[in-house]
Parts: structure tokens; C-alpha cells; sequence
């Protein structure tokens, strides 16, 4: 096989965690750092061009099963009418998209043609949504179990090899149903011997607050902080929204910390926090912040 | 006077939530049948796709599972809950068609259908529409509330059946399943007969209402309008959207009643609820625009941001009250 230094990084995460906006910083992050970088898509239609936007170093691309199977095709048949005949009609559609593992195996083919093929320095790959990452990255495994020779069988053996050299990073956020299925997928990438994430990405990590500046000598516990200050609020009998919103943001702050904690302690990998941030609208310069705490 | 929502509850049968990841759907989807149960007394079951463990704790059950399972408000008040497990649904289709249990179990023993069933693209819908035509047909239920699987198309799950009633019908399939299922030609005759009852359900669905759950601030408008596109080509109707996670506002001079002294102390806390607010307010200008685009208005609910994660009944129930009128 061919020797290729080209490094390949998955992010994965459930939907809505920010999977896509780490992926941009990610990608920016390298491409700021001389490498060559490709940021690939796996879903149309494409949503980070709000994001990031293309330049000598950094490319993006949407990869779909349809359309890298009819690449494939012509780079090595060479003839447009044959794959118009097999490949474009009614059945042959169908037949791709039920048949298990194939759209997969087809989207990992054209990745590894990406990374052994051209001069990236770096391919950064935004995955689809959980349940779908261990799948998606299982399906060699599980194509090599029954298809032992042929044509198939080698393009699912270069692609595994691949795989065994690129990272994952998965995204998280500390909510409860998240960080669930974060360490549900640890738990299903150890059976299917999988490599667990290289890193862990804790998303819209909210820390606790500036404590007061109070001459007392002993240091506040976090909580205490809104409760005093809650309390002061009342003596001074102020009504208004402001118990509830406190109450959120002092949740939120301890919900941070726990499932930092949790987190840690169930799984074998790193995790960094990534900071709450407070934004309007989402765009580059929200990228560029978290591209400085990656 | 009854919301839009309370309305559809005598009026449809199967209410589809849809919505992109994260966005609280199986929450919300068990809230409603959790209103629909004790305010307005129907008999009622969720059906859940990918549901987490979590929630299923909070509902009573170890776990979802495939069987119905009842969760009990009060001595009056239940409804039924039930997932659409991966490999079990098709497992049922497979012992239901096999000649004996000898067969099915060698066919379960095979690899290859290990990997068929679980992984057959569009198979979990396929067989979430099978179940639901049986359950409807059953009138067992006055309402069944379908949570679908976070989607970037919110309406993909419903051509799932489709691709794959297709993929039964085409001879193709003759070839290829072939190997995997020993269950002989009547077996077969049975899957071809399964696709044209789903068919008939997905012809069903059109006259079915489905509601929407949005997150509430990073809503991608894009999206809302493709998904409006995509129910038009279906020709199937939005009963409405829920909202949820809204954040509570405060008012723009909120500060002004706190002392400075106070202020300088707890900067720290001063400067989150700057924040915070700001945010709220960003959001309900985009859902004003939101509500202006869409045209709807009376066709919205709104949930707040709960302080915390649905970990009992207690809080499911919390979380229903915002879906009633009040």
C-alpha cells in the first residue's frame, strides 16, 4: 500500500451538539497552520459555507454515494454509456440504496481516494449524526466478515487500514441524553473493536462565574454565589425574571462540571472543554473563537 | 377553548412529530401523550424510534422495549409506550414467514442476515409503518403518537418505506436476498404482499397532520422552508410547531433596580444574565420572523427551557402543562 502522511480526522456527535461548527474549526485550525486541509461533508445539503469560507489551503467538499460511485466508475471504466446503462437505471438505485453497507462502503472508498490520491495534508470529515458514526465506520468489519476475495474484499481492506490510522474526535454537550449516547458509542466501538475517540469534545461548557469580591476570607462554593446573590436581590424585593434565568445559568454551570466529571471517569479517552458561547449569529468569527480553544 | 394541539387529539389518529437532532422530540412526544391521557382521556400509545434509556427510567421501565409497556400517572390515569427496536421488528417478520423455528433460528445464526437486518437501509421505517398500520387497524388506541428519528430532512423516514417496498417489488431482490432467507416461496410472496400495505399506509399518511418540534434559537430557517417544500410534494399537512427550549426574558433594564455596590460584587453573575438575555432576546426576534414567514400564528407552542432533564414523571408532567391551554 501506499506510504501516505496524509492525516484523516472523523468528528462525530449526536445531532445538535455542534458536530459541524468543531468540524469548520477544525478545519480552519490546520489550514491556519500550513497544512493543506480538506473539510469533507457526508450529507447534503451542505451547511458549513456560513462557517468557513475556501482559500489556498482549505477545500470543502460533499461527498454523496451517487455521485463518488459514478466518479469511481468512470475512472476506471472509462465509458459514460456503460455506466449510464448499469449504473443510471431504476433497479440499480434502488438496489444502492437498500443494500446494507454499500453507500458506506462507497463513501469510504472515496474518502481513501482522497487521502492516497491527492496532496491534502489533512482530510477532516464532518460524520452524520451518533448512531450512525459507529455504523458508518463498523461497516468494513462487517463487509470483510462475508466477503472474503475479489475486487470488493480489497477495496474494504485498504479502506479498514485507513480507518486504523485516522482519529476521532467526538462532540458532546453536558446534557444528559448526549452524554449518553457519547459513552453508549464508546461502549459499541470497544465490541466491534473499535478505536475509542482520540479526543472528547465538551461543547457549550458553561464555568462558573467570576466569584464575588467579598472581603471574607473563606472561599464561596459556586452555588453559594446565587444563592447570596438571590438573596440580596429579595431583600432588596426585586421581582422580575431574573430568579428564573439565574436558576438556569446556575444549572447549566453545574451540569458542565458534572458531565466534565463524568465524562473523565467512564472513558479512557481526553476530553476538552469548549466554551458556551454567546453569539447572535453564527458565522466565522464564532468559528475563530473556538478554533483558539481547540 | 381547546389549543390546536388538544383540538388533534379528537380529530387524527397518528400525530408524527418531526425534527431535526436535539431538539427534545421523544420528550415532547411522550408529553403529549401524557396531556392527551389525563386532560382529555384517551387511550393512548407513543411509539418512539430511538428513544434513550434515560427517558424510559423516567417513564418507569428498565428500558424501552418492543412490547408495549404501560406507564402508570395515577390508578386512573396510563399510557402505552413502545419502541421500534432494530433487529427485533424484522426478526418478527422472519419467525412469522419461516416454515418452523429450526429455520428462523438458523437464519438468525447467519451472519449475514445479522448484518441485513440491523443495517438494511430504511428497514427500521419500514417496519415502524408495518407495526403502525397494525395498531391502528387494531383500534386499540384513540391516538398514536409517532417519534420519528432526528432527521436533517425531517420528512426522510417517511420515503423509507417507500425505498424499500421498492426494493421488494424489483426482481433484484429475487438474487439477492435469496441466499439469506430460507424461508422459502411462500415466504417471499408474503414480503412482496407487505409492500403494497405499506403502500397503502403511506397513502394514509397524506391525510395525516404532522407536528414539527424546532429548536428554538439556532432554527435554521432554510431548512423550515425546505421542510414546508417537502410536505407540499407529499401533500401532507402541518398541524403546527412546537417550540422548544425557550429562553426566559427579563426585561432590557433589568439591571437598573440592582445597586451598584451590589452590581460591582457580583459582576460575574451580572455578566451571564447580560448574556443570557441578550440571547433570549435574539430569539424571540427569531422566532417573531419565524412566526411572520410561516404565516402561522395560532399554530404554535411554546416550551421553556427546563432547569432540568426529564428524570421522572413529576417532570414529563411539568413539562405537558406548557402543551395545554391555559
Amino acid at each position: 500500500m501506499k506510504e501516505t502522511n496524509t492525516k484523516l480526522v472523523f468528528v462525530g456527535g449526536k445531532g445538535g451538539v455542534g458536530k459541524t461548527t468543531v468540524a469548520c474549526a477544525l478545519a480552519l485550525s490546520y489550514s491556519k497552520n500550513n497544512k493543506k486541509t480538506l473539510l469533507v461533508e457526508l450529507e447534503s445539503p451542505s451547511t458549513v459555507s456560513q462557517y468557513i469560507s475556501i482559500s489556498h489551503n482549505l477545500e470543502h467538499l460533499v461527498l454523496n454515494p451517487e455521485t463518488s460511485l459514478k466518479e469511481y466508475v468512470l475512472r476506471v471504466v472509462k465509458l459514460g454509456l456503460i455506466y449510464h446503462v448499469v449504473f443510471e437505471n431504476r433497479f440499480f438505485k434502488i438496489f444502492l440504496n437498500a443494500t446494507p453497507g454499500l453507500k458506506e462502503l462507497i463513501l469510504l472508498g472515496h474518502l481513501w481516494y482522497l487521502v492516497n490520491e491527492n496532496d491534502f495534508d489533512t482530510l477532516i470529515v464532518d460524520l452524520p449524526a451518533s448512531g450512525h458514526a459507529h455504523s458508518f465506520l463498523n461497516v468494513p468489519r462487517i463487509v470483510k466478515k462475508f466477503i472474503k476475495t475479489g475486487p470488493l474484499s480489497h477495496i474494504t481492506t485498504k479502506v479498514e487500514e485507513m480507518l486504523e490510522h485516522s482519529k476521532l474526535y467526538f462532540v458532546t454537550i453536558p446534557q444528559s441524553l448526549a452524554v449518553t449516547e457519547t459513552l453508549e458509542f464508546i461502549e459499541k466501538a470497544e465490541k466491534s473493536h473499535l478505536s475509542p475517540p482520540s479526543l472528547i469534545y465538551l461543547n457549550r461548557y458553561l464555568a462558573w462565574p467570576v466569584p464575588p469580591v467579598i472581603q471574607s476570607a473563606s472561599k464561596m462554593h459556586e452555588e453559594s454565589i446565587f444563592s447570596d446573590f438571590k438573596v440580596q436581590l429579595k431583600n432588596l424585593g426585586i421581582q422580575s425574571n431574573i430568579e428564573n434565568v439565574l436558576g438556569l445559568i446556575k444549572n447549566q454551570c453545574k451540569q458542565s462540571v458534572e458531565y466534565e466529571q463524568i465524562l473523565k471517569k467512564q472513558s479512557l479517552s481526553p476530553v476538552r472543554t469548549l466554551p458556551f458561547i454567546f453569539s447572535r449569529n453564527w458565522g466565522s468569527s464564532e468559528i475563530e473563537h473556538i478554533v483558539t480553544c481547540l | 377553548m381547546k389549543n390546536f394541539l388538544e383540538k388533534s387529539f379528537d380529530q387524527q389518529k397518528i400525530l408524527i412529530c418531526c425534527g431535526s437532532g436535539g431538539v427534545g422530540k421523544t420528550s415532547i412526544s411522550c408529553a403529549i401523550a401524557l396531556a392527551a391521557a389525563i386532560e382529555h382521556k384517551k387511550r393512548v400509545l407513543v411509539l418512539t424510534i430511538d428513544p434513550a434509556r434515560r427517558l424510559a427510567q423516567a417513564l418507569g421501565f428498565d428500558q424501552f422495549s418492543q412490547s408495549i409497556q404501560t406507564v402508570i400517572m395515577n390508578p386512573q390515569d396510563s399510557f402505552d409506550a413502545a419502541m421500534l427496536a432494530e433487529q427485533k421488528t424484522f426478526d418478527d417478520l422472519i419467525l412469522r414467514l419461516s416454515p418452523s423455528r429450526d429455520v428462523a433460528h438458523a437464519i438468525f445464526q447467519n451472519s449475514i442476515y445479522q448484518h441485513v437486518s440491523s443495517g438494511l437501509s430504511g428497514i427500521h421505517e419500514y417496519m415502524a409503518a408495518v407495526k403502525l398500520h397494525e395498531l391502528y387497524e387494531s383500534n386499540r388506541y384513540d391516538l398514536i403518537i409517532l417519534d420519528t428519528p432526528p432527521m436533517r430532512k425531517a420528512l426522510d423516514f417517511l420515503q423509507a418505506p417507500q425505498r424499500v417496498a421498492d426494493f421488494f417489488d424489483a426482481k433484484i431482490f429475487h438474487w439477492f436476498l435469496k441466499p439469506y432467507f430460507l424461508a422459502g416461496k411462500t415466504g417471499l410472496k408474503f414480503l412482496f404482499n407487505s409492500s403494497s400495505l405499506v403502500l397503502k399506509l403511506i397513502e394514509r399518511f397524506s391525510g395525516m397532520e404532522v407536528l414539527q418540534a424546532l429548536h428554538s434559537f439556532f432554527v435554521n430557517f432554510g431548512e423550515i422552508e425546505e421542510f414546508y417544500q417537502d410536505l407540499k410534494e407529499r401533500k401532507l399537512n402541518c398541524l403546527g410547531f412546537i417550540i422548544n427550549q425557550v429562553l426566559p426574558q427579563m426585561s432590557n433594564e433589568f439591571e437598573k433596580d440592582i445597586p451598584e455596590d451590589l452590581r460591582i460584587q457580583y459582576m460575574g453573575i451580572l455578566e451571564y444574565l447580560e448574556k443570557f438575555n441578550l440571547r433570549a432576546l435574539y430569539q424571540k426576534k427569531n422566532i417573531a420572523f419565524f412566526v411572520k414567514k410561516t404565516g402561522i400564528r395560532n399554530s404554535i407552542l411554546y416550551i421553556p427551557e427546563l432547569s432540568h432533564d426529564i428524570v421522572d414523571l413529576q417532570r414529563l408532567q411539568d413539562m405537558s402543562i406548557f402543551l395545554r391551554t391555559l
